[in-house]
């Protein structure tokens, strides 16, 4: 199948912006990564055939280069010494959040990088970059099954490291 | 099935990835057990926080710049080799000549541009793209500081 890069950059821009941002916790930074990783695959892609191939390998594309940035970010704050523990893992930048929604979101993201690899990834790509089981299936190169899984393990770990979390604040 | 193997696909039910057999079973669970409620509970806040909020979105303005970036980058990095970055009167005659080919020969008998170096089916392949758009896409370039940009315009509206 023919696809037309321009359609392919204007349907995915915005999720694609939505997974890498809600990883590096910074707008602009976001931006640059969903560019940088449209250029590169595009150019290697040369000439899109198949859409279903093309955008999961986008989408996947985007959240190693995030996380890579992300862990960049970690990296050179633990070194300056910033800190005070939430600065260092970056909170939402935008003022009109509700606090306590902002307090949570936070947190839940604190636990997210704290999840296994894989279960990280499924979780990410499945409600960060909104893909389908069977897209994250083909992306991570797994069944669909342990798809599943991860993303099941991935949400009961969640779960409880948000109440231990809030338990801890009380 | 016990509470336990509920719990298992319990999180595929909140993230709508259950078939229909397996979540009409669900279904049948919950309305009898509330261990299982409480548990679904505390997982739908879970996903309620994963889900995006108007943060997470690109407005217009910025879906159009970043995507007008991409183009860019993806018109001009293709020919790097052919045409220097660094601007100086060799290269700008060498931009304006290679430009006007594209323009003129990229939109009327198919792109036939100078082939050489690997990245060059890009330009070609992104150019050719827009060309097929038709009646719905117009596209041209366009001189500026940063060296030429692609203008596309399609029913969506302007992407420069
Ligand atoms: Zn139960």
């Amino acid at each position: 199948m023919r696809e037309n890069m321009v359609a392919v950059i204007h349907r995915l821009s915005n999720r694609v912006f939505g997974l890498t941002y809600r990883i590096v916790r910074d707008r602009e930074q976001a931006k640059d990564i969903t560019q940088d990783v449209f250029v590169k695959v595009l150019q290697e892609a040369g000439r899109i055939r198949d859409r279903d191939r093309i955008e999961p390998y986008i989408l996947k594309s985007a959240y190693n280069a995030a996380l890579n940035a992300r862990h960049d970010t970690s990296r050179q704050q633990a070194k300056a010494e910033l800190i005070g523990e939430h600065l260092s893992l970056g909170e939402p930048s935008r003022p009109d959040q509700h606090l306590e929604n902002a307090e949570t979101r936070s947190r839940l993201y604190r636990a997210l990088e704290q999840l296994a690899v894989r279960q990280k990834e499924a979780l990410a790509l499945r409600f960060f970059a909104e893909m389908s089981v069977t897209e994250i299936a083909r992306a991570m190169k797994i069944s669909e099954g342990s798809v599943k899984t991860h993303i099941s393990r991935g949400m009961h770990n969640l779960k409880e490291r948000l109440a231990a979390g809030s338990a801890k604040e009380i | 099935m016990r509470c336990e193997q509920y719990f298992e696909i319990l999180p595929l039910y909140v993230s709508g990835d259950l078939t229909g057999n397996e979540r009409a079973g669900l279904e049948q669970h919950l309305s009898e057990c509330a261990r299982c409620r409480a548990e679904l509970d505390k997982l739908s806040e879970v996903a309620r926080v994963l889900a995006p909020s108007d943060d997470d979105t690109l407005s217009e303005v910025e879906k159009l710049r970043l995507e007008n970036d991409i183009l860019r980058r993806l018109v001009c990095e293709g020919k790097t080799e052919s045409v220097p970055r660094r601007s100086s009167v060799t290269s700008l005659i060498v931009r304006i000549a290679v430009a006007a080919a594209i323009f003129i020969v990229g939109f009327s008998v198919r792109p036939l541009l100078p082939v050489n170096n690997q990245t060059q089916p890009v330009t070609r392949a992104t150019l050719t793209d827009l060309a097929e758009h038709g009646s719905d896409f117009t596209a041209g370039m366009r001189f500026s500081k940063q060296g030429f940009r692609l203008i596309a315009r399609g029913k969506s509206g302007l992407i420069n």
